[in-house]
């Protein structure tokens, strides 16, 4: 038998690995596409095909999504230290070692590793300009739901270490704004008497605060206020609800569910208003919505896995999960659980 | 009257490309502080060492105006648009003397693979069997669909039509060529006479859903934010911050996006074109002035605010110099137009 705080971090982990399984499957795609394919709404982990986003996958397998967070985590509870620059790295090498997750790696990302392992090689150094602009993704938030993690009900530290932990790659105002905002509503959700409006007040935290901390010492960089579009995201959210199909359409339409960090992270807030933090229904309105689909379901996972608990899991996805990809998420959670006990 | 509208659209673009190119890419911020000495850009400037092409002089164009402005000369060469005349235009502007110093600086990843296409020379990745084209639904089709728009004043669908022949073979996806429709049908009702601004926003939107709609027969389905969703948007922050300059451009930025893809220049394009009420410097200023992808959503601005008030509206020195500048017989160009159209 689980305790609360077991319970929560287990919820967080496989709510965040279901969530980037399911959406593996349909990332790339249009909506509308994905409903005439599989003729409704995916809510099961199914095979990928092979015009999608995906390379030798198969059912349960999680992305670069999940699996980043997974073995920085690892690395984590081995040192049995909280977050530094230099676990960051340890943890990010780690993942660099198995093709089968790095094979989704995004611009971001493989420019951060670049610069550590062969800066030559790195887009950063190439380039004359000031501002790259195709390096505001999301990234950062993808993988930052796992300091909420380790940082139950302590938002601001949640924030800090998800700098540290997404600077190496995402070292730029915006995609660190939305990488703090998923930190501290994961953070959040283990508060007791939490709602969904905590959470979208959390995260509307997270990203102003990640915002203010990152501007002055991080690369210049254009784009969307992710702050501003989780606002307009939580309205469309708010006024759909009880209209699945018209909510996951309004924020697919006008907000976006794409690969930048003002797209995916704004839209998975206005998808739990929508869903009044039902896990299931976000998760399966995230992964529907396509575009950068596993991404925006991953960090759904980890921020109402968390409020729910694995409780509100399926069992059948819990048992898929761990053994397409050799994990045993329950026992980390264990470990997690009691490394915050100690530290 | 129609040579006084042509020639506005064709010189506005070219302003709004050119004072762009050197701001482009920088948030507002560092516009500011690098290029406008704490305030505002109201002129065109040198290009900044760390920039695309800091080899360029002030007044250049960049991608933008020359591609459009090599598929009009293939155009008007053919005695109108046909794909043969677009596949000339693009080669054009790839390899001929006049363009050759654009496209060495500008070629952009999406347009290289579409000239690579027509070559027969492209090697295909494991990108080509995805089924929706996610990474190319950049702007550059809608960057030039201007010009369909002042080929065919006041025939929406044909303008459409023409703006996904002539953007299909670099940019084949549903979501480019939706920004294409939406420029091609909003400069063709600007070319018409005693049109206003919202009639103009009313057939952005009906090109961005016919453009949408006709290219999913013959383009790639794409995922994305929608291009009519979001001029929707651009248009309802351009009113409410039509006069307040800088809450204007900061709250396109921050909701809209001024970047490379088409669901966001392309609609601030109509945002900012609608906040100034359709005044053309006043468009091209905001729209510079927005940073990111500014040059490209100026000439779009640009476009439609210079077809909407015409070429009389426009201070005299910027044709001599920009068409000086640049090699480009802009003015000839706006007759062998105006011929086409009669």
């Amino acid at each position: 038998m689980l305790t609360v705080q077991q319970s929560k971090i287990y919820g967080a982990l496989a709510a965040a690995a279901i969530g980037d399984s399911m959406g593996t499957v349909s990332e790339g795609f249009s909506p509308e596409f994905l409903k005439c394919r599989y003729g409704g709404y995916i809510t099961d982990l199914l095979e990928p095909t092979d015009d999608g986003m995906t390379i030798n996958a198969h059912a349960g397998m999680v992305s670069d999504d999940f699996s980043v967070a997974y073995y920085t985590a690892e690395i984590l509870l081995e040192h049995h230290s909280p977050m530094t620059r230099e676990l960051a790295i340890k943890g990010l090498m780690r993942w660099w070692e198995h093709p089968e997750y790095t094979c989704y790696v995004g611009p971001s990302t493989r420019n951060g590793i670049m610069k550590l392992i062969d800066p030559e090689k790195a887009v950063s150094k190439a380039s004359p300009l000031k501002c790259l602009n195709g390096l505001a993704t999301n990234g950062g938030g993808m993988k930052a739901g796992i300091m909420g993690v380790f940082n139950p009900r302590r938002c601001d530290d949640a924030i800090d270490d998800a700098i540290t932990m997404c600077s190496l790659t995402h070292n730029n105002p915006i995609s660190l704004s939305a990488a703090c905002a998923v930190a501290a509503a994961t953070a959040k959700a283990f508060e007791p008497n939490t709602g969904y409006y905590d959470l979208l007040e959390a995260g509307l935290y997270g990203a102003r605060k990640g915002y203010r901390k990152t501007f002055d010492t991080m690369q210049p960089i254009s784009g969307c206020s992710v702050e501003k579009r989780m606002l307009q995201a939580i309205e469309l959210g708010l006024r759909c609800q009880g209209d699945f199909q018209r909510a996951m359409t309004e924020i697919a339409d006008t907000v976006g569910c794409g690969l930048y960090a003002y797209e995916a992270i704004p839209g998975a807030f206005g998808m739990i208003a929508a869903c009044k933090g039902d896990l299931m229904q976000t998760l399966y309105m995230g992964v529907n919505a396509g575009s950068d689909a596993d991404s925006l379901a991953c960090m759904v996972g980890y921020i109402l896995g968390a409020l729910h608990g694995d409780g509100a899991i399926p069992r059948k996805f819990l048992t898929l999960i761990d053994r397409a990809n050799q994990f045993d998420l329950r026992k980390m959670a264990l470990d997690i659980d009691a490394f915050c006990q100690e530290c | 009257m129609m040579y006084d509208k042509v020639l506005g659209s064709m010189v506005a673009a070219a302003i709004g490309d050119a004072m762009g190119t050197p701001l482009e890419s920088r948030p507002i911020y560092l516009i500011k502080q690098d290029l406008g000495k704490g305030g505002f850009v109201y002129d065109y400037c040198d290009m900044p060492k760390d920039s695309f092409a800091p080899e360029m002089k002030k007044g250049f164009v960049s991608d933008d105006f020359s591609i459009s402005f090599a598929s009009l000369k293939a155009i008007v060469k053919h005695g109108g648009i046909s794909l043969d005349a677009v596949i000339e235009g693009l080669l054009d502007w790839r390899y001929g003397d006049q363009f050759k110093l654009y496209s060495s600086a500008y070629l952009g990843p999406t347009t290289s693979i579409g000239i690579q296409k027509l070559e027969g020379t492209y090697e295909p990745t494991y990108m080509d069997s995805m089924e929706c084209h996610q990474k190319t639904i950049t702007n550059g089709a809608a960057m030039k669909a201007w010009i369909c728009g002042l080929l065919e004043p006041g025939n929406l669908d044909k303008a459409i039509d023409d703006a996904i022949m002539l953007g299909l073979p670099t940019h084949d996806n549903v979501i480019a060529l939706s920004a294409a429709g939406a420029v091609a049908a909003g400069v063709s009702k600007a070319m018409v006479r005693n049109v206003t601004t919202d009639q103009i926003v009313e057939a952005g939107l009906y090109g961005a859903r016919e453009g949408y709609r006709r290219a999913l027969e013959v383009a790639h389905d794409a995922a994305g934010a929608s291009v009519e969703k979001r001029i929707e948007l651009a248009v309802e922050i351009g009113l409410k911050y039509s006069h307040d300059f800088e809450a204007c451009i900061t709250e396109m930025t921050d909701i809209v996006g001024t970047g490379l893809f088409a669901n966001e220049a392309a609609p601030a394009a109509f945002g900012f074109f609608v906040s100034a009420g359709g005044d053309v410097m006043e468009t091209i200023f905001r729209s510079i002035n927005a940073g990111n992808d500014c040059d490209t959503v100026a000439t779009m601005a640009g476009a439609l605010a210079g077809a909407f008030k015409g070429y009389h509206t426009i201070p005299p020195h910027h044709l001599s110099f920009l068409s000086k500048t640049n090699g480009m017989d802009i003015e000839q160009m706006a007759k062998d137009v105006c011929a086409l159209i009669q």
